[in-house]
């Protein structure tokens, strides 16, 4: 184990002389301590240093400067573009068509897939048992036999319903088919 | 300063997903629109070859090809149609419509048929795209079912 000069046999004190012809004078054991002293010294003022900058720059991270506005504005941006978008941002739904163009187009559909009955009791001379004998497959279609020759066919969507009734034909179908329909567009 | 560097990177980091989730956002309109003309253009140019098919089936053979099932071509126009052609596309199908009208069509009664193609579809933007874009005749809907009726051609017996 090495020893250190302030352990050796024989201690220097302070006020001694170095001994004659002992050569260049060595530096003094009080030297040695202060300037380990002075080391240890900034060495912590060193620490207290880092330790200042480390509190400083945490802070900084943490306060609120100009990054954190712009991230603020931007998200602000965005909830707005996803949750309340102007009319040119919104996306285009499907168009609901009135209660009155669904009648009517519900009339005209249900007359045609009717007329598919009324060409098989032309046909075949009597009502068919089920629409689908006579070809009436279409999903919200009802076909209902009420005598060999007549029937009623009813047709329904989510909103609106309408019955044919090939005993009584309704007055004003062929205005309300017209509404549908634009026949001079037809091919002939 | 690597702690502060951190935090900047975080921080940009954020600021680019937010900026990424509005232009996404200013995106959707147009990638909406496109989406629907894509699959409308394909379904006009469907119901067009059937119209074309159907057409030439009564030139040459003086009626109108048979209804059938939705979804299911006529075994008629099998021949006419470009092979493999289908009925069923991508969230729609056609139906090939044939209407015979005995006693002709109340207020016109020299009109003994009607055809048409119906498309029934869940996403009515292209429905309603795909008939807006159909040349000649008349359309109507019902439900999710669009019916593009063409022709009121007298059959020859």
């Amino acid at each position: 184990m090495s020893r250190t000069p302030l352990e050796s046999d024989n201690p220097i004190h302070l006020g001694d002389t170095p001994a004659e012809g002992a050569g260049p004078p060595a530096p003094s054991a009080a030297h040695e301590r202060q300037a380990a002293i002075a080391d240890l010294l900034r060495y912590e003022a060193q620490l207290e240093q880092a330790q200042e900058l480390r509190v400083r720059l945490s802070e900084r991270r943490h306060r609120i400067g100009p990054r954190h506005g712009i991230l603020a504005a931007c998200v602000l941006v965005a909830l707005w573009a996803w949750l309340f978008p102007p009319a040119p941002l919104r996306l285009s739904g499907p168009t609901v068509p009135s209660i009155a163009e669904e009648q009517a187009a519900l009339e005209l559909l249900v007359y045609l897939e009717a007329q598919r009955i009324e060409h098989h009791v032309a046909e075949q001379g009597r009502t068919p048992e089920t629409g689908a004998d006579a070809g009436l497959v279409r999903a919200g279609l009802d076909y209902f036999p009420l005598t060999n020759r007549h029937y009623r066919v009813r047709g329904r969507t989510d909103r609106v319903t309408w019955s044919y009734s090939s005993a009584e034909l309704p007055a004003d179908l062929a205005t309300e088919l017209s509404r549908v329909l634009d026949l001079g567009s037809l091919e002939r | 300063m690597r702690m502060r560097r951190l935090g900047d990177k975080r921080l940009a980091a954020a600021i680019a997903l937010v900026c990424t989730a509005v232009v996404v956002r200013l995106a959707l309109p147009w990638l909406d629109v496109r989406s629907v003309h894509a699959r409308a253009t394909e379904a006009t140019a469907r119901i067009d070859t059937i119209r074309d098919a159907a057409e030439r089936f009564i030139e040459e053979g003086g009626r109108w090809p048979a209804e059938s099932a939705p979804g299911i071509v006529p075994p008629e126009l099998v021949p006419l149609l470009p092979e493999g052609f289908s009925f069923e596309g991508d969230r729609y199908s056609l139906d090939w419509e044939h209407w015979p009208l005995p006693k002709g069509l109340p207020g016109d009664s020299t009109i003994t048929n009607l055809v048409g193609v119906s498309m029934t579809t869940d996403w009515t933007e292209v429905g309603e795209t795909t008939m807006g874009r159909l040349h000649g005749g008349s359309a109507f809907r019902v439900a999710d079912t669009f019916t593009h009726v063409f022709s009121a051609r007298r059959e020859i017996r």
